[in-house]
């Protein structure tokens, strides 16, 4: 974050606007304005500019095949998302959702859990964990706590390795397709990779713990309507219909109808809500409230420990515990990895085989950051005749949103660096991903009315960012 | 020594679907059909985040990225230190770095954790600003051809010779 340190105060008696630079450790390109009327909050926008994608335009007339492909490349951070919520909507369009073998939706499982795996590690420790302990950035804070952001970049690579092992390679991957996997992983490699994953494992709960222990977590408590996949059995990942706290219970098909997507003047992502009902947060906080009994028993036997040293008990209704959450769903993942490895044996079939049909199909699944879920209707050929995408950070917008208005009335009294600087550690709490809902986040807060308030700083933007 | 442990780690870096930026991986791809000894390609694509991973052991990391830079034409590969203050900014650096942690970053963050290779050295073609879709430009397949010669030679010959050669 880029800004003048202005701490001392004037008194003002008009509008005035309040720029810092860009905001950092975010995916996607953005701002956050706020327009407070005396200690009232008035106005609160997350606003998207990053120009829309059409990802979703050119997909059109594209063969089913190469879908998961291009989807893939919607984000640099989880492209096993995109590639698992085509892959399952795309199999039920053709008809063979059915047939994918047990032992292909376990090869899916360990390669979700290899992005849970980075795509968290990275989050907590790269770029979250700074706010917490109150360091700008992971190189500073790398020079008090190099241990423990050592122990975090093992984990992370080995997220890595279980993608490259399984998907060909961790960026972009290569070998998923529609049906499974264009290839089975060798079983030695596999094989090869439990000493680690079992250290790992063994470092996360260590670190999960550490955390919970020695964070002070600020106090936001808010009243969300949660909502995640809902397997038969076990976390939420890639199989499930979707429920709610608030008696949202839909089949995975019915989801596109329950929600509502809306477009905003001052957002080129689209937001969501529930028909009816409004904003709901989708992500590690939703998971781990609705469906803990899903997960692994190294990450059950953890949970009690975790809840008890930052002294609440589920549900958490505190964003700021995302942190801990996904601590906890990095031991899920890894000890799932485990047992996946240890069961692991060359499949008779890599992938179903499928003949090209016209149909329809919808599927979500959990994204690290939430559900991310994909529609498609398909030609006779099996070409792309539409398709539709609802990424887990257009569906939290609003919800950031309402978090920020909370969070700004308990701002007013502090200065324009600290403001900004709390706000972006909020936005942090959902590891947003403006990259996928359509970088940076350009923060301005407007006064009206008389009052007391931190001198405005000049606008410093610019800086390392593109738009900053 | 392990003499089995590659020792030079390549880092390229790009996006196959915006033009010359697919300069990196387009050079990753044809490395890998050379198979330098005692060398570790890999394409960051655009999940520049993934460097730390491949940094810890090495002796030379050398970059291949996409930069603009003003009054430098396009289609003109550079061949300078990291550290270089003359080095101009990449492509993929900030504007597109993954949840903020660019290159740049990472290499000082490495330093701080002790894993920063004593030689870095970024080969870069200098490009016009680009978009997701363009086609790539009559620069690209001969800058691929001489970034792939001059990452041969730094992999081969060492990262930082005599004579710095700043531009090819």
């Amino acid at each position: 974050m880029n800004m003048n340190d202005s701490n001392s105060k004037r008194n003002i008696s008009t509008t005035r606007t309040i720029r810092v630079g860009a905001l950092a450790r975010v995916e996607g390109e953005g701002a956050l304005h706020l327009v407070m009327n005396g200690d009232q909050v008035e106005k609160v926008h997350l606003e998207i500019y990053e120009p829309p994608r059409f990802y979703e335009a050119f997909l059109r007339g594209r063969d089913f095949k190469e879908v998961p492909d291009i989807t893939a490349r919607i984000c640099g951070i989880c492209p096993i998302a995109y590639q698992m919520g085509s892959c399952h909507a795309l199999e039920k369009a053709m008809g063979v959702f059915d047939d994918v073998t047990p032992e292909i939706r376990a090869l899916r499982d360990i390669l979700y859990c290899g992005e849970w795996i980075e795509s968290h590690t990275l989050h907590m420790f790269m770029l979250h964990l700074p706010d917490f302990l109150g360091y700008e950035s992971a190189i500073s804070m790398a020079e008090d706590q190099g241990d423990t952001v050592k122990q975090a970049l093992r984990i992370k690579k080995l997220g890595n390795t279980l993608m490259d092992v399984v998907a060909g390679r961790s960026v972009h991957p290569v070998n998923v397709c529609v049906g499974g996997f264009y290839k089975a992983p060798d079983p030695k490699a596999m094989a090869d990779l439990l000493p680690e994953v079992e250290a790992c494992l063994e470092l996360m709960c260590n670190l999960t713990l550490f955390l919970a222990e020695h964070i002070t977590y600020p106090d936001l408590i808010r009243d969300y309507e949660f909502v995640c996949l809902n397997p038969d059995e076990g976390y939420p990942m890639n199989l499930g219909g979707l429920i709610s706290n608030k008696g949202l219970d839909v089949s995975q098909e019915e989801y596109g109808k329950a929600i509502e997507e809306i477009h905003v003047k001052h957002s080129t992502a689209l937001q969501s809500i529930i028909k009816g009902r409004g904003e709901y947060l989708v992500g590690p906080l939703a998971r781990l409230n609705l469906r803990h009994d899903g997960l692994h028993p190294r990450a059950q036997e953890l949970l009690p420990k975790v809840c008890d040293l930052i002294g609440q008990q589920l549900p958490w209704c505190n964003n700021f515990l995302s942190l801990p959450a996904r601590g906890i769903e990095i031991v899920h993942a890894l000890a799932l990895s485990a047992d996946i490895i240890r069961n692991y044996q060359l499949p008779m079939i890599s992938r179903v085989p499928i003949t090209p049909r016209a149909g329809w199909g919808a599927h979500g699944t959990e994204a690290p950051r939430g559900t991310c879920w994909h529609e498609y209707e398909t030609e006779a050929d099996g070409s792309i005749k539409s398709a539709h995408i609802v990424p887990p950070t257009s569906q939290n917008q609003i919800t950031i949103e309402s978090d920020l208005r909370e969070l700004a009335r308990l701002l007013v009294d502090v200065t324009d660096e600290e403001a900004a600087m709390r706000c972006e550690h909020l936005i942090r709490n959902y590891d947003p991903c403006i990259s996928c809902s359509v970088h940076f986040l350009k923060f301005s807060r407007d006064w009206k009315g008389d009052r007391s308030v931190p001198a405005p700083p000049v606008d410093t933007a610019g800086g390392a960012k593109r738009d900053g | 020594m392990d003499k089995q442990r590659p020792r030079t780690l390549v880092a390229t870096c790009g996006n196959v679907m915006a033009s010359d930026d697919a300069f990196g991986p387009m050079v990753a791809r044809e490395l890998r059909s050379h198979a330098l000894p005692s060398v570790e390609v890999i394409d960051l694509d655009i999940r520049p985040a993934a460097l730390l991973d491949y940094l810890p052991g090495k002796d030379g990391l050398i970059l291949v990225d996409a930069v603009h830079a003003p009054g430098l034409e396009p289609g003109r590969v550079l061949d300078i230190d990291w550290f270089s203050p003359d080095r101009p900014g990449l492509v993929n650096d900030d504007t597109m770095s993954t949840h903020g942690l660019s290159l740049a970053m990472q290499l000082n963050l490495a330093r701080s954790l002790d894993l920063l290779p004593p030689h870095v050295r970024l080969i870069a073609l200098s490009i016009e600003p680009t978009r997701v879709g363009q086609t790539a430009s009559e620069h690209l397949a001969a800058a691929v051809g001489k970034a792939v010669d001059l990452v041969t030679k730094r992999a081969t010959y060492g990262s930082a010779p005599a004579a710095e050669q700043q531009h090819a």
